[in-house]
């Protein structure tokens, strides 16, 4: 069964996933630091959803999902921002995550070379985003 | 052209994405306008162990080197400079 994306649904699905998975626990074990996940919209201000995730030493200690305009929306260590297609693109596979950064498609607030310095927790984080399956499919 | 292996040691890291991208970019536009157009092609980047592995297609060694400020030197420092050759395995499918 698939998720919605973006959704609540699906961010209960990757804490799930993120803590039954022993591969990200050993990866991902040395990385302390949340991550707000800020999904904007394809065209004009503001945002659709926003993601909180409390990400430490291998473990998603705790997640929100957050709609616009419902709460003042927390300061994380991390803020990821981009559009709905370029957030579907990097967790549905067809968008390389460090290739987002990179082109900036994937819009990076925090220290960056903490970031660098833990890209293989990045990548795997990106490989359980992966393995929690959307649906419907999405075409942009 | 020839083709080379430009091993780094990374000491520092861009504190953030903006410096980042655009000194990398500054470095691929003015790889562009050095004596002999080097051109950077691609790079790998080994996080555990502190070291980026960058091909060049240029003339020489020396046409790489002179590509870089001092600062990006400063922060990655070359261990070494190889010529190589290009062997893709997917040649063994045919």
């Amino acid at each position: 069964m698939g998720y919605p994306f973006p959704s609540e649904a699906w961010l209960l699905a990757l804490h799930q996933t993120l803590n039954r998975d022993q591969q990200y626990a050993q990866v991902a074990r040395g990385w302390e630091g949340d991550i707000l996940c800020l999904i904007e919209a394809a065209d004009g201000p503001g945002w659709l959803a926003a993601f909180y995730l409390d990400l430490w030493h291998g473990a998603c200690r705790g997640v929100k999902a957050y709609a616009p305009g419902t709460e003042e929306l927390p300061a994380a260590k991390f803020t990821l921002r981009a559009p709905l297609p370029n957030f579907y693109k990097v967790i549905s596979g067809e968008l390389d995550p460090m290739q987002a950064m990179m082109t900036r498609r994937l819009k990076v607030e925090g220290n960056m070379a903490y970031m660098l310095r833990n890209v293989p927790t990045v990548l795997d984080f990106v490989r359980c985003c992966r393995a929690v399956e959307i649906e419907p499919k999405l075409a942009f | 052209m020839k083709r080379f292996l430009a091993i780094h040691t990374v000491r520092n890291v861009y504190l953030t994405q903006d410096e980042w991208v655009e000194d990398w970019r500054g470095l691929r536009h003015r790889s562009r306008q050095t004596p002999g157009c080097p051109v950077w092609l691609t790079s790998y980047y080994a996080a555990i162990q502190g070291k980026l592995y960058c091909e060049w297609e240029a003339e020489s060694e020396d046409d790489i080197r002179r590509c870089f400020t001092q600062r990006e030197l400063d922060m990655a420092p070359f261990e070494s400079i190889q010529e190589i050759v290009r062997m893709d395995a997917t040649w063994l499918d045919e």
